[in-house]
């Protein structure tokens, strides 16, 4: 059954090659047959392991391995690549095929006047290959494998317009920061390896239940015998590949910066999958993270903290792709917080329904951003509901999904995990109590603060009148293959000519290529949360999505329905307050003030992180650097090398003298030497 | 028998011969033969690469060899080498031609010959007394392919210092405005390290002496009941450890490799960094750690502390250089800390590491063939436009676009994708280190990070951001001096990125041989 | 008849080896540093026939023999070659060959 998954992975990296080898010759007709075949086929034979895994009954007995072939043998290490189907590779596998190939489908439209179209659909393709090789894979070095390479899509595709200096510093920021990552995930597996002797996640033969027993990281029975410091270290150091992959603190500043590549891009892999990755690694690496009482909480504590603090910046962002970029940290922080509270079936579902509307609020803003020629400033938009109607509704159910209102997705799954973090609350002891308290209040704001920027950034793009001045002339996509990159402020200004209604007009809804895809994710994030549970009406029965993970996640502890009424219920005020305070602020259309408000500007400008790190770390680090080479490497070790033969030199001046050049001199001194010698044998007899 | 390894050391000087009597205006002559003989010479060692996959009597490999201090000799029964090839010289010295070959000289054989013959067709350009040129550069692949297959030490040292002679004549001769001062300081640390260790090898074949006669044989060494004491082996260690230390090098004993592998030809530099660079390796694993036990164990964490220095330092290093060629310079070092911190990865009973090993030697053909690939790129560039300085270029992956993506796949590999070639020698030794020593394993790991950076700086400012507004690259393109890779650019490229690839997918034959 | 002691043998050959020495040493002339050198192969040689004939061995004559042969090379090689010096420079002057000299 797992074999089925070899065939998800395929066709992705058949589609990379051709389009990467050949894509250049290859019309665009061709490159789209490719770029959305191979992904549709993808998609079908996920679609179709997901079936195959339904038909197996008992749930337990839903996992299957299949050993592809031996990587490498050394000593006693022996790494397989080996295929895993289970239920919860089998969900993030239709999540990353299925929003994948939407969003193929909508890049078709919005990179239509790109050069580097077939450049862009053969990284494309890459990406879902190694996205889907890092779920599949059944040992965490392969996991690794495709943790680097989803990293390097990442890069590629952030810095897809290389000519532009924003882009590719964004494009290193975000590989080095996941480099950090990916440290340490490397050490996190040495230290598995050190102590259990294998990579494998130990989900062996057909009958061997995950989390059971058996030979694997990932068996509970084998990791009992990890000594408490390393059974914190394992979970944290992998958790410092989470929060390098998935954005949170410390480690989340190149997030924002990775939205100079193709807003696709944004949506694919900064919003709907790739950035998942953490949430993913947690779920799936969870037994890990119960051996220590002190891994969980610390993961809920940076994604609390995370989600506020992101919150806080999306709220003063003005740039639409950052207020979503810094509204995706938050919602991985989210993600966090209910895996921490145990519930890791609520941390994935709440990355499903993510994916869904998050990808649609991207889309959306790219549709947006297409119409108006690359402007993603929102002082310049507004009114755009006349215009581009079915932009507007259906970006109209992304934000009101991602408040949690419901019934839409959003609103089940945060409702989900905030009832998970109160029930943890109540039902641990100690001093951890009081942190899921707080992290259910942190939820609980961050909830309000969520509609309330994602209602602002509404109206400032739909709503009141409109204060651009038409679609800017040049292309939103890099002038890449153009000669004249400096012409484009040219023509910017002078597309300014006119503003308000007038401009309105030049401006026109995305062609159907992309609202399609856009439909189809509305009626996701409209729906998408039904599978969820409804305990919340006391009826225990209609939960498949719990269900079907629990073999892999457990089951999450049960909550109380008047506390987990009490939490939807504090939940759905805020988010109603903040969609209040948005519409009493900006129900008229958004106006920009400039704010003297310390804290505004505090939040506006980032909390100056980006400019701390540099300041602190970088600029020494480089400093240092550069003194190092000019001082140890110039003036110690190339000098004291210099200053050795100097002093030979000198050494052999004096030397030289002896060397007269007469042959008698040299004739005299051997005749000395010789009766010396002689006389030295006389004189001992 | 037929002296199969002989024929593999000798075909190339041979060949060097030739190619210098032919004459000297029959250029494309000279040329073919020279890369001709290179080829066969590589046909000949994947032969023997393929008989030595074939099942044999158990060859027992450095890696395999338990090291037990404290005890005499290995515990296993015998050491041996396959195609052995044994003449008596100087018998009463103990010196003896007498060759081998294990899993690791095979795999690094093979790579010496695959790297000749990328870096010959490289050289295609080469103008200035081609002739010379080429005889110098297989002779140092005779030179290098002695160092890897003799097994009898003061043989070892014969061919150990016959490639010096070449790489001396090849930088001082052919390289940049400052190649003599390199050259020469690229001799004085090499000979400096080479005496100490000539001064060991004596010592060793003395302390070995069976009835009056030296032993210089590995083989009878290995195999001796004779155990050193403690302090002799530490002296000896360090005889030896200084001439490898220089080669590899370790920090702070490089201070000539920046130089020299900036001055020299991109070619030559190639074949420093990728084939001779891993001769200090070699001795490193061959001799100190097999010989040497005792005191190996009791170094390791000297060694191991300055390869993690070394790893780090020149990292950061790299990272502010403006030449590329000095980037790639200070990278390599950096790596190639790596690779001695795999081989010098001893538990706390100073048994070695089977992953550290295995990742070590993998790591060793993957620095070859990665550091190869780069310096031959930023080589086709340096061609190109007359300038290494970071700082004149700027968006040519647009003018650039094949070897942009070239670039990109090697600055990829050397900066440890997983999925790549270099990520599996990494890993390994890596976890090998980590598994007995978790402090170098962190800091040794730690180097991605900056790996990451410096390579990444490569690509970017080169083939990325903003062209140039003018400078040498403008001027060169302007001329129309700046066309992409050629056919025959590529196709000295192409196996190197075929093994690129291949090895990161794969790595399991390389670990094969390393083990059996 | 009595025997002259071999002493005085050795002693004169020790005094022409001297001679010869001091010749070679002072003198700048090749050619007569030529016939120095030959003082003392042939002082060498007496001994080697001296002590031949007074330790009753055949080794000391055969010696003679190959330092003969090899002094006649070495004049026939050195002759020409100051011949071939004087040529080129019209002057012998040992002192003033320094062409070599680093």
């Amino acid at each position: 059954m797992a074999s089925l998954l070899l065939w998800v992975l395929i066709p992705p990296l058949l589609g990379f090659i051709i389009l990467g080898l050949l894509g250049r010759t290859l019309p665009r007709s061709a490159i789209l047959t490719v770029a959305w075949g191979t992904v549709a086929l993808s998609f079908l034979f996920a679609l179709s392991a997901f079936l195959s895994l339904l038909g197996v009954h008992p749930d337990s007995q839903r996992v299957s391995d299949a050993s592809v072939y031996t990587w490498a043998i050394a000593g006693d290490l022996q790494v397989h690549f080996g295929l895993l189907l289970d239920p919860l590779s089998a969900t993030m596998l239709l999540v990353i095929t299925g929003v994948g190939l939407l969003i193929h489908i909508y890049s078709a439209g919005y990179m239509a006047d790109d050069p580097g179209f077939w450049r862009f659909f053969s990284y494309m393709n890459f990406f879902i290959f190694a996205m889907t090789l890092l779920v599949s894979a059944d040992n965490l070095l392969f996991l690794l494998v495709g943790w680097g390479l989803v990293g390097l899509a990442s890069f590629l595709l952030i810095g897809f317009w290389y000519q532009r200096p924003a882009a590719t510093a964004a494009a290193r920021k975000a590989l080095v920061i996941n480099v950090i990552g990916d440290f340490g995930l490397m050490l996190a597996i040495f230290l598995l390896f050190k102590h259990l002797n294998t990579v494998d996640y130990g989900y062996g033969g057909p009958n061997c239940i995950p989390g059971t027993s058996g030979y694997g990281v990932l068996t509970a029975a084998s990791c009992q015998q990890l000594g408490s410091l390393v059974s914190l270290a394992i979970p944290l150091l992998l958790f410092v590949a989470c929060a390098a992959k998935s954005a949170q603190l410390p480690l989340y500043m190149w997030l924002p910066d990775a939205m100079e590549g193709p807003t696709p891009v944004s949506a694919l892999i900064h919003a709907a999958t790739m950035v998942t990755a953490g949430v993913y690694l947690v779920a799936r690496t969870h037994v890990l993270f119960t051996l220590s009482p002190y891994a969980l909480p610390i993961v809920g504590a940076i994604g609390g903290l995370t989600a506020l603090f992101a919150a806080t910046i999306a709220l003063t962002q003005l740039d639409i792709k950052r207020v979503l970029a810094y509204s995706t940290i938050s919602q991985l922080g989210y993600m966090f917080m209910g895996e921490s509270a145990g519930s890791y079936s609520a941390g994935i579902f709440h990355l499903t329904t993510h994916a869904y509307f998050k990808a649609l609020l991207f889309l959306g803003a790219g549709a947006v951003i297409h119409a108006l020629g690359g402007e993603q400033d929102m002082r310049e938009m507004g009114g755009l509901r006349y215009r581009m109607r079915i932009t507007f509704w259906t970006f109209l159910i992304a934000v009101l999904a991602i408040s949690g209102i419901p019934p839409f997705a959003g609103f089940w799954s945060k409702d989900d995990i905030l009832g998970a973090l109160l029930t943890q609350a109540t039902s641990v002891g100690g001093a951890v109590r009081y942190l899921y308290y707080g992290l259910w209040g942190l939820g609980v704001l961050t909830a309000g603060l969520t509609a309330l920027y994602m209602f602002r950034l509404f109206y400032g793009i739909f709503m009141g009148s409109y204060r651009g001045a038409g679609p800017l002339k040049h292309g939103h996509a890099g002038s890449d293959e153009e000669e004249e990159e400096e012409e484009e402020e040219v023509i910017t200004a002078a597309g300014r000519r006119r503003r308000g209604e007038s401009a309105l007009y030049e401006i026109y809804e995305a062609p159907a290529v992309m609202t399609v895809p856009l439909v189809i994710l509305a009626i996701l994030s409209t729906i998408g949360g039904l599978v969820g549970s409804f305990a919340l009406f006391n009826y225990s029965r209609w939960q498949p999505l719990n269900t079907f993970l629990e073999p892999v996640l457990g089951s999450a502890p049960e909550g109380n329905l008047p506390l987990l009424w009490l939490s939807t219920g504090a939940s759905l005020i805020f988010a109603l307050l903040g969609l209040l305070i948005a519409w009493r602020r900006y129900g008229q259309g958004f106006v920009y003030k400039e704010s003297r408000n310390p804290f505004y500007r505090l939040a506006y400008n980032k909390y100056y992180v980006d400019e701390i790190g540099v300041a602190l770390l970088i600029n020494p680090l480089l400093w240092l650097g550069r003194q190092a080479s000019a001082l140890l490497e110039g003036g110690l070790l190339d000098g004291g090398s210099r200053l050795v033969g100097r002093a030979f030199s000198l050494l052999s001046a004096a030397g030289r003298r002896l060397q007269t050049g007469y042959v008698r001199n040299y004739a005299l001194a051997i005749l000395i030497g010789v009766v010396l010698i002689i006389l030295y044998y006389v004189v001992r007899g | 028998m037929f002296p199969m390894l002989s024929t593999i050391i000798f075909l190339p000087l041979l060949g060097g011969i030739v190619v210098l009597l032919l004459p000297r205006e029959r250029v494309n002559v000279i040329r073919w033969t020279a890369l001709g003989v290179a080829w066969l010479d590589l046909l000949l060692a994947l032969g023997v690469m393929l008989a030595y996959a074939q099942p044999h009597p158990t060859a027992i490999t450095v890696g395999t060899v338990p090291l037990v201090v404290g005890e005499a000799s290995p515990t296993v029964a015998s050491v041996t080498f396959l195609l052995q090839e044994h003449l008596s010289w100087l018998p009463a010295l103990g010196i003896n031609y007498s060759l081998g070959v294990d899993g690791v000289s095979v795999l690094l054989m093979t790579l010496t010959t695959l790297l000749t013959v990328v870096c010959i067709a490289a050289s295609f350009r080469v103008e200035q007394k081609l002739r010379t040129y080429l005889a110098f550069m297989l002779l140092l692949e005779s030179g290098l392919l002695g160092v890897f297959l003799a097994t009898n030490l003061f043989l070892f040292y014969v061919f150990w210092e016959l490639m010096l002679i070449p790489a001396y004549f090849l930088v001082g001769g052919w390289g940049g405005p400052r190649r003599v001062y390199a050259a020469i300081k690229f001799v004085l640390y090499t000979a400096v390290g080479s005496f100490l260790m000539l001064a060991g090898i004596i010592a060793l074949g003395y302390y070995y002496r069976t009835g009056g006669h030296y032993t210089l044989d590995l083989t009878t060494i290995l195999n001796s009941s004779t155990h050193l004491n403690s302090t002799v082996q530490l002296w000896l260690f360090l005889a030896f450890a200084a001439a490898f230390a220089v080669k590899v090098p370790l920090v702070p004993f490089h201070s000539w490799l920046p130089d020299a592998y900036s001055e020299a030809p991109a070619p030559v530099t190639a074949m420093l960094a990728g084939a001779m660079a891993k001769a200090g390796a070699y001795g490193f694993l061959r001799y100190c750690l097999t010989l040497f036990p005792d005191a190996a164990h009791r170094l390791a964490p000297l060694i191991s502390t300055l390869a993690v220095i070394g790893i780090l330092y020149c990292a950061l290093m790299a990272l502010v250089q403006s030449d590329m060629k000095r980037l790639l310079a200070y990278s390599s070092i950096s790596h190639l800390g790596v690779i001695t911190l795999g081989i010098f990865a001893l538990s706390a009973q100073g048994l070695a590491s089977q992953q550290g090993i295995d990742g070590a030697v993998l790591q060793m053909v993957n620095h070859g063939i990665t550091i190869t690939a780069l310096f031959l790129i930023v080589g086709f560039l340096e061609a190109r436009t007359g300038t290494r300085r970071l700082e004149d270029y700027g968006g040519m992956a647009r003018r650039l676009p094949i070897m942009a993506s070239v670039l990109m796949i090697a600055c990829l590999s050397s900066l440890g994708l997983p999925g790549l070639n270099s990520f599996a020698g990494e890993f390994l030794a890596l976890l090998g280190v980590f598994r007995n020593n978790a402090v170098f394993g962190v800091l040794g790991t730690l180097v991605v990070v900056p790996a990451a950076w410096y390579m990444i700086r490569l690509v970017q400012n080169t083939m990325m951001g903003v062209r140039p507004a003018g400078g040498p690259v403008v001027a060169a393109e302007r001329k129309g001096g700046l066309p992409d890779l050629d056919i025959g650019e590529f196709l000295v490229l192409l196996p190197l990125l075929v093994l690129i690839f291949y090895i990161g997918v794969h790595p399991l034959p390389l670990t094969f041989f390393v083990e059996h | 008849m009595t025997t002259i002691p071999v002493s005085w043998y050795l002693i004169v050959s020790a005094l022409l080896f001297t001679i010869g020495t001091i010749g070679v040493l002072v003198r700048r002339n090749p050619l007569i540093i030529f016939m120095s050198i030959e003082l003392m192969l042939n002082a060498v040689n007496l001994a080697f026939v001296t002590l031949s004939s007074y330790l009753d061995s055949a080794d000391g004559q055969i010696f003679v023999f190959i330092v003969l042969t090899v002094a006649a090379a070495e004049v026939v090689v050195g002759l020409a070659i100051i011949v071939s010096i004087f040529r080129t420079r019209r002057n012998i002057d040992v002192d003033e060959m320094n062409l070599l000299r680093g």
